[in-house]
């Protein structure tokens, strides 16, 4: 060994000088942290490999769900457009007949066109989900970055967080639906209300995280200012945990409006959303099946697309659920 | 193990506190006046007045919250006009049905989701476990009322297997019972199923890796006694937690399950209240779920620190 | 393979005075399926072990030394492993009996203990339990019986007041303590094998000591044949008898551990004296490392294996397979430089001062600190 030590790349475990790690003054972490050595076969060394597989892997969730959300808007935005009926025009002798040349789909116990019922609705459901996951994301998200940021706002926000989280989502909405009245907007206001404490809590916790870094203690020596940390430096490190949440609620705020609507506490009717239609559809369940089984697979089919972007976004950003993917399908 | 209990508790006050706090506020949130919303457009000034002063509007606010909190605190929810009985009694009435539901759907939920987890666990990465995940997905975008809806078509329709809709309680037997009862838990309990799933099937899969488990192999346990021994006993304690979180969500999402099948339970009551504004009704539905929930949940914390050594002797 | 070595050491095949074998590994190879494609984690491996004799395998994270040892008792996932070789003890190889066989082995003829006592112990079972259970599985025998065994046995280990400590769990014992239990209940079936896979890497500098000199009274005590897995020089030249180094899956230089220590051959095992700290090494100067990085298993070199971190290295060296050979009795080396003397001659001797071999008074030094 003639080389001096300083040519040595910096890799933390290969390097030669083994007994250092337990005989030197490191101590007992200085061993343990390198837990089982031979049992992993090197495999820590891999993870820019594996990043790659995990990459490409939860794309192939992403780009599933991506597809299946892409299809249902493109169908939401043009469909209504394509379709000549309204959504509201009655033909009382047509009244619950089965999928047909004149009616796609079929109609409704009122003569209208169950296609044109849906694709509105979908317009409604859509809308209700897309408008909630915002609103819930922006609004949690000055809460959850105030929260980790100053201890006296973490200690009243959060406290009223879980008296919200303490509610079980449907209940609540139902409550919050019966005091404000059914309404389209009041959908979407009881909605926020009660996803707004999920999204503050990822964010709270992420940014609590952030918050630890040197980053942060050096700008506050800087002397900049709290908003600035906060919104400049901070909040741009939390995105990808609140998107992940926002997805999910997206799927929620879809399930639970339909379940409002359902229980004629949501968007009134006339006005088609999955959920009525499928209130109206109950009682003919029998007669008419399709009223039911449409805006049913309409629902399942969104929920199911966006649950599938979301379960690969939370692939592609956190890199701990990924942990499971270790030894690949077996060979023998 | 005394002081963790007194720690859980203790966490509690602030959560009941808000949980209270909104409760309250519900009658307030509406638009107008709570009593003319109530009696509805009809209603004379002098019914609406009568009213007003029956549920205590014409107080300040903080004498009516403690005056309503006394109450809560007591067991009295206040009266219900509509129902011309008192708020408790009426949820009493209604709580059978929702309850046997929830349970149902739980044993339902569990009796699917421990042996699938477990066995996609040990099958990790193969096609067993990619079908598993990819039926609990499906699981957790298929909400209950829907799936419900699907079910009954389904067997009380086309198969003519099982009554359609309505409720018989268990003093008509256990059979029929059950008989009404199986499609509405089946129903309610797959998104749970679903979820506790996922979570024995994770929890499985991080006790596979932890080191005791290789000891226990090379002291020459058995696969069975290594997995149900040595790995479940270690796996159950985030599945308890979660099946714990999921009676309040199954009592909740009871309420739009019932609406399908006609249970006379909680649900309906909600959703009755809900169409005649009935105010009294949906705040003592609502506080009487949330605080069973979070006393359900504080069992299970408990319980948890019993079963768990480490908790139980720290 | 054109020479099967065995790392004899002291005792030769063919005498009459040598202490029994215990186990003949030869020609173990492991592969492991992982997402990146397959990997051959151990390769072509070579050994074995007499009664009361203990064999270090030395190398870095990685090297493949724990899967060597967990081949040898068939721990790996049987999903993701393949082994191939022979590994044969009691005269039947392990390799090929059945796993409801090969459980009868596990725990009661042949026992391991692992690096980390937190994790090893099942935290939801108390000591007792997880001791009694060893031994039912492999004694038939009363549960009071085996709870006097458990605490005998514990008693054995230097544990003071077994009664109390067998209805303790794991996380009331600290590190020490618990790998005193794993101790235990490596040993309460009487194990005529054990693997202590860095038994002390996980604990501090004073129970390190303490624990590898238990391990070192209890293989006396019991006539054991030992393999200690270890990157621990200090530990070898304390407790072992012969030595294997092993370098990216395959075994580089095998031999007593006076000859490897003092004379060594390899490169690689020449690096790694020349980086452990001795009693005579100038603390002022950073220690001398080995440069470059292990390959990955994944792309292991064409030619040796260790060629891109070696000194010595020349073009033959990058394009040829190297073989295991003979240069001595029961004294092995992977390296054609270093068979024909050309290491010790563009190196100088060996001993010439860079590389002072650590000696067990440093390992002493080390554990007083």
């Amino acid at each position: 060994m003639t080389k001096p030590a300083h040519t040595t790349p910096q890799h933390p475990e290969p390097e030669a000088g083994l007994t250092r790690e337990t005989t030197g003054t490191s101590g007992p972490a200085g061993g343990s942290s390198a837990a089982q050595p031979g049992s992993t076969v090197g495999l820590e060394r891999l993870s820019m490999r594996q990043l790659v597989f995990r990459r490409v892997t939860s794309n192939g969730l992403i780009m599933t769900g991506g597809i299946i959300v892409v299809i249902i808007v493109l169908l939401t935005t043009f469909g209504p457009m394509v379709i000549s009926r309204g959504p509201l025009e009655l033909n009382i002798q047509d009244r619950l007949q089965g999928p047909s040349g004149d009616y796609l789909l079929g109609t409704d116990n009122y003569g209208r066109d169950l296609l044109s019922r849906v694709l509105h609705g979908a317009r409604v459901s859509l809308f209700v989900g897309f408008a909630v996951a915002i609103l819930s994301t922006v609004i949690g998200y000055i809460i959850g970055m105030y929260s980790a940021y100053f201890r006296w706002a973490d200690a009243i926000l959060m406290r009223i967080c879980d008296g919200f989280m303490a509610f079980p989502a449907i209940l609540l909405a139902i409550a919050l639906m019966a005091v404000l009245g059914a309404k389209t907007s009041n959908v979407v206001i009881a909605l926020t209300v009660v996803f707004t404490p999920y999204v503050a809590r990822v964010v709270r916790s992420s940014a609590l995280v952030v918050k630890e870094q040197t980053f942060v203690e050096a700008l506050r020596a800087q002397g900049a200012s709290s908003n600035r940390i906060i919104w400049l430096n901070m909040a741009p490190n939390v995105v990808s945990p609140a998107i992940i949440q926002a997805t999910f609620i997206f799927a929620d705020s879809i399930i639970t409006e339909a379940a409002l609507s359902f229980l004629g506490a949501g968007v009134p009717p006339p006005a088609p959303s999955w959920g009525n239609i499928l209130l109206d559809g109950k009682t003919l369940i029998f007669n008419n099946p399709w009223m039911t089984i449409v805006p049913g697979a309409a629902i399942i089919l969104t929920v199911l697309g966006i649950n599938l972007l979301g379960d690969g976004l939370r692939d592609l950003f956190d890199p701990h659920t990924g942990k499971a993917v270790r030894k690949g399908g077996g060979r023998k | 193990m005394l002081s963790y209990i007194v720690k859980r508790i203790l966490a509690l006050i602030p959560v009941l506190a808000v949980v209270a706090i909104v409760v309250f506020s519900l009658v307030h949130l509406t638009p107008g006046d709570p009593a003319s919303v109530m009696l509805g457009p009809n209603a004379t000034s002098d019914q609406v007045e009568a009213l007003r002063s029956e549920m205590g509007l014409d107080r300040p606010l903080v004498v009516q919250f403690f005056a309503w909190l006394g109450g809560a605190l007591t067991g009295d929810l206040g009266y219900s006009h509509f129902m011309g009985a008192a708020v408790t009694s009426v949820l009493m009435e209604h709580l059978g049905p929702t309850l046997s539901l929830a349970i149902l759907a739980e044993v339902v939920a569990l009796i699917i989701a421990i042996p699938a987890g477990i066995i996609a666990a040990r099958r990790r990465g193969t096609a067993v476990d990619q079908g598993f995940m990819a039926f609990s997905l499906l699981g957790i975008s298929v909400p209950s009322f829907l799936l419900g809806l699907f079910l009954m078509l389904i067997f009380a329709g086309w198969l003519g297997w099982l009554p359609v809709a309505g409720y018989r309680g268990l003093e008509e037997g256990l059979g029929t019972h059950l008989r009404y009862l199986i499609l509405p838990a089946l129903a309610l309990g797959a998104m749970q199923a679903a979820l506790t799933a996922r979570m024995t099937r994770s929890s499985m899969l991080d006790v596979f890796r932890a080191g005791y488990m290789k000891t226990a192999l090379a002291k020459g346990v058995s696969e069975r006694s290594r997995v149900y021994k040595h790995g479940l006993k270690n796996a159950s304690f985030p599945i308890l937690t979660v099946v714990g979180q999921s009676i309040g969500t199954l009592i909740a999402g009871a309420a739009v399950v019932e609406t399908v099948f006609n249970i006379p339970g909680i649900g309906q009551l909600i959703v009755n209240s809900v169409e005649r504004r009935d105010f009294m009704v949906i705040q003592g539905v609502v506080l009487m779920i949330t605080v069973s929930y979070m006393l359900i949940n504080l069992l299970v914390d408990i319980l948890y620190g019993f079963l768990d050594p480490r908790v139980r002797l720290s | 393979m054109t020479t099967t070595v065995e790392p004899n050491g002291a005792h030769g095949a063919t005498d009459p005075e040598a202490p029994a074998r215990v186990i003949t590994v030869s020609g173990l190879t492991t592969r492991l399926a992982t997402e990146q494609g397959d990997v051959t984690a151990v390769e072509d491996i070579d050994f074995h072990v007499d009664a009361g004799e203990v064999l270090g395998i030395v190398g870095e994270s990685g090297c493949g030394k724990s899967v060597t040892a967990e081949s040898v008792m068939r721990l790996l996932d049987e999903k993701t492993a393949d082994y191939s070789g022979t590994v044969e003890f009691d005269g039947t190889d392990l390799l090929s009996v059945s796993e409801s066989r090969m459980r009868q082995y596990r725990g009661g003829r042949i026992s391991m203990i692992f690096q980390d006592p937190m994790s090893s112990l099942n935290p939801v079972f108390t000591v007792g339990q997880q001791l009694i259970e060893t031994i039912l599985i492999h004694q038939p025998m009363s549960k009071e019986a085996a709870k006097q065994h458990a605490i005998d046995a514990l008693e054995q280990t230097g544990i003071a007041d077994p009664h109390a400590r067998i209805n303790d769990y794991p996380h009331q014992l600290s590190g020490g303590m618990r790998q005193r239990v794993m101790i235990a209940m490596a040993l309460i079936c009487e194990p005529a094998l054990l693997i202590a896979d860095e038994p002390t890497t996980a604990l501090d500098v004073t129970t390190q000591a303490q624990i590898l000199r238990l391990i070192d009274d209890l293989r006396r005590a019991h006539d054991m044949a030992t393999i200690l897995i270890t990157h621990d020089l200090g530990v070898v030249a304390e407790v072992c008898d012969r030595v294997m180094v092993m370098y990216l899956g395959e075994a580089v230089e095998a031999g007593p551990v006076r000859d490897i220590l003092d004379n060594p051959q390899h490169p690689y095992t020449r690096g790694l004296l020349a980086s452990t700290p001795g009693v005579d090494t100038d603390r002022t100067q950073p220690l001398p490392t080995i440069p470059g990085r292990v390959p990955t298993l994944y792309d292991v070199p064409a030619g040796c294996r260790f060629a891109a971190r070696c000194p010595f290295a020349e073009d033959a060296c990058r394009e040829n397979r190297q073989q295991l050979t003979e240069i001595a009795a029961g004294r092995s080396v992977r390296c054609w430089k270093a068979v024909d003397g050309l290491i010790d001659a563009e190196a100088g001797a060996p001993n010439d001062g860079e590389s002072a071999p650590p000696t067990g008074d440093h390992r002493a030094e080390g554990g007083e600190r």
